[in-house]
């Protein structure tokens, strides 16, 4: 299997060093628990949020706005949902507040320029990148966002589909007709899919 | 060509979201198809390049930053700190130049009997005393005669006036320090507050201090004349006046 399994497993976050221990900790004002956390969903919820707003910059400030959210939050905090489904619906929120405050603003696919690192590997990560980023742009935002909750944040179809108020049926069609509409365009990136068969 | 399982199917399968009699159909058709089993290839292909292309780098200084901004304090609100500073000094400012003249704000005693009696006598009317009225007369009966620093028959005959107020001995020190006077005083209830100023000081006195009043540090003094206990507030002493003050109280009261 390619994806690691989905992180709806009963166990993840109930252990000491689980989503929901770290995130009460937080609330007893634990700085360690809420770097922790920030560390676990840094990229994927800064994604999460690009794949909404599609602006560097706007996509930084509120990513931060809703760590800060988070940690306002924490005190009160009970945990009835998985925290991966509070901190994205948390994300979602703002981002959407954002995107409808700032309406009909143009936008440039966001691109995450490939470190020296990655380069290194042979892999042309700045190709991909930008293939990637200027063809979820072209995607209606359901898809854009189910597809960046699924494969990016890896969240399940149920938590997704909590997320975005949506039947899991439904997020799963998005996720399904946004991937083939990506198809064209990410074929030339084939040996990738070559070193998953082996 | 019509399949009995659809792509969607195909997705939730993989992410093994179907339920047992769902995913049971789902495994038994794509094991034996191909087209079935070539798209689920591509869609998992498909998200591993989303996976791979879509995850932007971790950044410590984004962290950092936002760790900065959860636990530190917000340049807004030094900003607003700074504002209710500057308001606050304008109000005061404002409220200290509206102040009457010559109206005083009685020192703030830091002993808990003071401060009782204080309080009894901003609560009440506090009502200037009449002087020079006949001896014994009551609620009066304050003689006029200025104190100096060596008292004087007008100044003893006034402290015998004093007394006549009911619980009240010895209101003021037989001495008063070098270039005071006596400058009011005023009876609220049973409080009565005396006020000797004079050269740019002053000092108060507050008759009847119960028992266990001592000594207090700092501008207010307790002293004893006769058994009988004083406190005093005062404003602009040295420790030369206060010391002088103490020694006066605890001289007997004149008889």
């Amino acid at each position: 299997m390619l994806y690691d399994p989905p992180i709806d497993s009963t166990s993840s976050t109930q252990g000491p060093d689980g989503d929901t221990d770290l995130m009460l900790r937080c609330g007893g004002g634990d700085r360690a628990a809420f770097e922790e956390l920030l560390k676990r969903y840094e990229t994927r919820l800064l994604a999460f949020i690009r794949s909404i707003v599609r602006d560097r910059g706007d996509a930084e400030d509120l990513f931060q706005e809703t760590f800060l959210r988070v940690h306002r939050a924490a005190p009160r905090y009970v945990p009835k949902a998985r925290l991966s489904t509070f901190l994205h619906t948390i994300a979602r929120n703002l981002a959407l507040n954002f995107v409808q405050k700032k309406r009909e603003k143009p936008v440039q696919p966001v691109v995450e320029p490939a470190t020296a690192e990655e380069a290194g590997r042979g892999v042309d990560l700045d190709a991909l990148r930008t293939t990637l980023a200027a063809a979820l742009s072209a995607l209606p935002p359901n898809q854009r966002e189910a597809i960046t909750l699924r494969y990016v944040s890896e969240l399940p179809y149920k938590r997704i589909a909590e997320v975005m108020g949506a039947p899991m049926g439904t997020v799963a069609s998005w996720v399904h007709e946004g991937l083939k509409t990506l198809s064209p365009s990410m074929r030339k990136f084939g040996p990738m899919a070559g070193e998953e068969e082996r | 060509m019509s399949h009995p399982v659809t792509p969607v199917q195909l997705l939730l399968h993989d992410a093994g979201e179907l339920d047992a009699a769902e995913a049971r159909a789902v495994s038994l058709h794509a094991a034996g198809c191909a087209e079935c089993a070539a798209q689920l290839a591509e869609l998992r292909t498909l998200g591993a390049l989303v996976a791979k292309g879509g995850l932007p780098e971790p950044q410590v200084l984004r962290r950092q930053r936002v760790i900065a901004a959860a636990f530190g304090v917000s340049h807004r609100r030094i900003a607003w700190g700074l504002a209710l500073a500057v308001a606050a000094a304008l109000l005061f400012a404002v409220g200290r130049a509206w102040w009457p003249a010559g109206r005083t704000v009685p020192p703030k005693p830091a002993n808990p009997w003071v401060a009782r009696h204080h309080e009894a006598l901003q609560r009440l009317d506090r009502r200037p005393v009449e002087l020079a009225r006949g001896p014994g007369e009551p609620g009066a009966g304050i003689g006029s005669a200025p104190i100096g620093p060596e008292p004087g028959d007008a100044a003893r005959a006034a402290v015998a006036k004093w007394e006549a107020i009911a619980g009240v001995r010895a209101l003021y020190p037989a001495r008063v320090p070098e270039g005071m006077r006596f400058r009011q005083a005023r009876v609220a209830g049973d409080a009565v507050e005396v006020t000797f100023a004079g050269g740019g000081k002053s000092f108060t006195v507050f008759a009847g201090a119960g028992d266990g009043v001592e000594r207090v540090e700092g501008t207010v003094v307790a002293g004893t004349a006769a058994g009988l206990r004083f406190v005093i507030v005062g404003e602009g002493l040295g420790a030369a006046d206060l010391k002088l003050i103490r020694e006066s109280l605890e001289r007997p009261a004149p008889k």
